[in-house]
């Protein structure tokens, strides 16, 4: 018998041993499918439980089908008959990647059609969902291989998934290791990710090929579970370095200071910045340049970054959006905290300031454009919003509105947060609106990693001061239209400003 | 048969094979030769390492040190062809429960080009196994026989059971001795068995072995045991005491026993005049008979023998640590 025959042999047994563990893991992905599209009234059951509930059958439905050929049981039927080790292993990992993670990835892909993203958002999201699931499934594999049934499998895990979860949390706290979270981002990421695949496809290799076990293997359990954490959990989106395209901004700073000097302020505008595009600042460090010559370093890192210069909307249908002030110079503030010592020494007198940050660039693109009536909903490059409800008078008008997304940064989706006007066609013109309260939580998709945030939100009309000349008309909301954007960003670059005096 | 036996290769060789589990020594620099064609008995107490010696001869597990060889071929390197040509039926060994008979077969069958059908079927008949009925609602010793089918099947050159009578009554466990020993009359196999089941042991072997902590006491054709063993049965007597008897015991008597003025012993170096050199050990007028010591009392007599040996090695150790 050859090796892929010998592989497919073991496959087909291994689907027929288990047709029912099969079916109900089939009704437990339906579920998560149907919960992530809110259908069948399934929202009361939290997305996130669905989830781990696919993702925990899974695990327990691979260990069942390891240990029922235990590579390391030296009683095991197979282990004395003339099969190839590596068939065997490809079997069980053709199991786990044919049968539980193309299930649930089929069920992703279902659940993403409603969310209406192109078809290689479709790929990338369930690409990575399935790459944390396999993670998961390997840690899972890892330790089914090495216990006899599958209550001592649960136990070992659980002790290893504490155990490694201490040690790591140790390892990356900065006052242990201040580089060490930083490194395991961008190449340390992308090398843990390899390694979390070849390291457990190794060692149940090993296992299979060996299979007398000693101590040593429950050391390289636990480096799988090392890189099962770091590939399986670093959802941190590796920061896209593109420039965008175009000449640089330039940013005028002046200073400001602040009269208790617990902080320097510096005010920041762009210079011949273009009228489509908004500007935001994120400081990363900076200089404070003192009267009697001395300078001090003071802290960056602030957040969230300050918009230096609000793009217009584009303007649907050539409306005029009312009070807009924003074709004027637009000025913010960048906040440069010092510490109480700094602050003692700076009282002598600030002159100048040098600020070291990045510069991140986003365009508004019209993501839907609804009438201004409840029940109303789009869904949109992985984006949905419906309009619970409406209350509007003849001068203002305000709607509930609930959100969703998914909003794994990892995917690239969901690139920014959303602005929310409401345009009147009658008149030709439109409003901002403002916040009022807002309440909202996350789940998840049918996939580890995929995450859905749902928010509802309060949103008011904002009517224009009067004292500027600009009224609303009665009527003005009749017909009225909720228009979104989306704010996509078209990279960052890193940049010096200096104050001037 | 052994003198032909003997001329050939052998087809199990093990040399200074030592394994531990943690700091317990299991097997201690053993040599084992197991010849072609042989139906070997391997006899051993609960824990004197017969499973892990199997388990390596397999290569299910590595010894730590020294070298273990099938048909010349290293245990730890058998190919597909090789492991084709043996068959194991481990203690306890897990069926696929959920399978019926018939689907065991057919998973079974095609890893082998060996797989003879006809006894496939041919041993079912005589086990009197349902095909239909699923593995899992076999009684245990159905389990065994369905286990010996698939062992069987595929005509294997060498055959490796252990403990492969566990849970059987005396009806299946005379069926499969006597299957056993009719599929050994058929082809050049060689058997391995070690069992707590002496007497079965005693019918099937031609070849037998005796594992003690790891260490092989002895291993050698049946005929020349049987041969070498002796079962000497005396009554003392004239006015003489059994325990002065027994307390003059020469060295070569193993298991002695005693009722009333009667008293039993094994010899193992038993010649034709066995018989004169025990009585001359003897109170005059003591009576003596010599028979054949069954396999049960060679081993019984070779185990405790090998306990005390042990334990005298331990005390003087003791001793000599206290001083």
């Amino acid at each position: 018998m050859s090796w892929i025959r010998q592989a497919a042999h073991v496959f087909r047994k291994d689907v027929r041993q288990w047709p029912w563990q099969v079916f109900v893991y089939f009704v437990v992905v339906s579920v998560t499918v149907l919960r992530a599209e809110d259908r069948f009234g399934l929202a009361g059951i939290a997305s996130g439980v669905m989830m781990m509930v696919t993702t925990l059958f899974g695990m327990v439905f691979v260990t069942m089908v390891v240990q029922s050929d235990s590579p390391t049981r030296p009683n095991a039927f197979w282990g004395t008959r003339p099969f190839h080790s590596s068939a065997l292993l490809a079997a069980k990992l053709g199991f786990a990647v044919v049968i539980v993670i193309g299930m649930a990835a089929a069920g992703q892909v279902i659940a993403l059609t409603g969310w209406n993203v192109p078809a290689t958002t479709v790929v990338r999201v369930t690409l990575g969902g399935a790459f944390a699931y396999l993670m998961w499934l390997f840690a899972a594999m890892t330790i089914a291989a090495l216990t006899r049934d599958l209550r001592s499998a649960i136990v070992a895990f659980l002790c290893m998934l504490v155990g490694v979860s201490v040690v790591m949390g140790i390892a990356s706290n900065p006052i242990v290791t201040g580089a060490s979270a930083r490194m395991v981002h961008g190449w340390g990421s992308a090398i843990a990710r390899v390694l979390g695949v070849a390291v457990p496809v190794a060692l149940l290799a090993f296992l299979y090929r060996r299979r007398d076990v000693r101590y040593r293997a429950w050391v390289a359990a636990a480096v799988v579970f090392v890189l099962f954490f770091i590939a399986a959990f670093d959802t941190v989106p590796s920061e896209a370095d593109a420039r965008p395209t175009g000449p640089a901004v330039r940013l005028r700073a002046t200073l400001s200071t602040s009269p208790v000097l617990r902080e320097v302020h510096v005010r920041l505008s762009a210079i011949d910045a273009p009228a489509n595009q908004r500007l935001s600042f994120f400081v990363d460090s900076s200089v404070v340049h003192l009267s009697n010559g001395t300078s001090l370093h003071a802290a960056g890192g602030q957040r969230p970054p300050v918009t230096v210069h609000p793009a217009m909307l584009p303007t649907p249908g050539a409306i005029r959006w009312l009070g807009d002030s924003r074709n004027g110079q637009y000025v913010t503030e960048a906040v440069l905290p010092l510490t109480p010592q700094q602050s003692h020494v700076a009282a002598i007198g600030v002159v100048s300031a040098d600020v070291w940050g990045k510069l991140y660039v986003a365009v508004p693109g019209e993501l839907a454009d609804l009438p201004l009536a409840a029940g109303a909903s789009v869904a949109r490059d992985g984006t949905r919003i419906r309009i619970a409800q409406v209350d509007v008078e003849p001068d203002a008008a305000s709607a509930d509105i609930v959100t969703s997304y998914l909003a794994d940064a990892a995917t690239g989706l969901a690139e920014g947060p959303l602005t929310y006007t409401m345009v009147s066609p009658r008149f030709g013109e439109g409003t901002l609106t403002e916040q009022r309260n807002s309440s909202g939580g996350s789940g998840s998709m049918v996939l580890p990693a995929s995450v859905a945030r749902s928010d509802s939100t309060r949103f008011e009309a904002v009517t224009p001061r009067e004292d500027r000349g600009i009224t609303m008309a009665p009527g003005w909301f009749t017909g009225a239209r909720l228009v979104v954007f989306q704010w996509k960003s078209l990279g960052h670059y890193s940049t010096r400003v200096s104050t001037t005096p | 048969m052994c003198a032909s036996v003997s001329a050939r290769t052998s087809a199990v060789e093990a040399s200074r094979v030592t394994y531990r589990y943690g700091q317990i020594e299991a097997l201690s620099d053993l040599d084992l030769s197991i010849p072609q064609g042989a139906l070997y008995a391997l006899l051993g107490a609960n824990g004197s390492g017969k499973t892990t010696l199997l388990q390596i001869l397999m290569g299910v597990r590595r010894a730590m040190r020294g070298s273990v060889s099938l048909f010349g071929v290293d245990s730890r390197a058998l190919g597909l062809r090789e492991r084709a040509t043996i068959s194991y039926i481990a203690e306890g060994q897990p069926l696929p429960e959920w399978m019926t008979l018939a689907q065991l077969e057919a998973y079974v069958a095609p890893l082998y080009a060996t797989w003879d059908t006809a006894l496939a079927a041919e041993l079912r008949e005589r086990f009197g196994l349902d095909a239909t009925r699923k593995i899992g609602a076999l009684s245990r010793g159905q389990q065994m026989q369905a286990a010996l089918l698939c062992a069987l099947a595929p005509r294997p050159r060498l055959l490796v059971m252990d403990e492969p009578f566990t849970g059987m009554d005396a009806v299946v466990k005379d069926d499969l001795v006597h299957g056993l020993l009719e599929s050994s009359g058929r082809g050049d196999w060689t058997v391995l068995v070690c069992s707590h089941d002496i007497g079965e042991l005693e019918l099937l072997a031609d070849w037998v072995g005796v594992l003690d902590a790891g260490r092989m006491l002895l291993s050698e054709p049946m005929d020349v045991l049987q041969s070498r063993f002796k079962r000497i049965e005396a009554a003392i007597g004239g006015d003489a005491s059994v325990e002065t008897v027994i307390a003059r015991q020469t060295a070569e008597w193993m298991a002695v026993e005693r009722a009333g003025r009667r008293m039993t012993f094994l010899v193992s170096d038993a010649d034709a005049d066995v018989e004169q050199r025990v009585a001359r050990e003897l109170p005059p007028g003591s009576q003596v008979a010599v028979r054949d010591a069954s396999l049960r009392e060679i081993f019984v007599a070779l185990a405790r023998s090998a306990r005390r040996t042990r334990a005298t090695r331990v005390d003087s150790a003791r001793t000599q640590e206290v001083a």
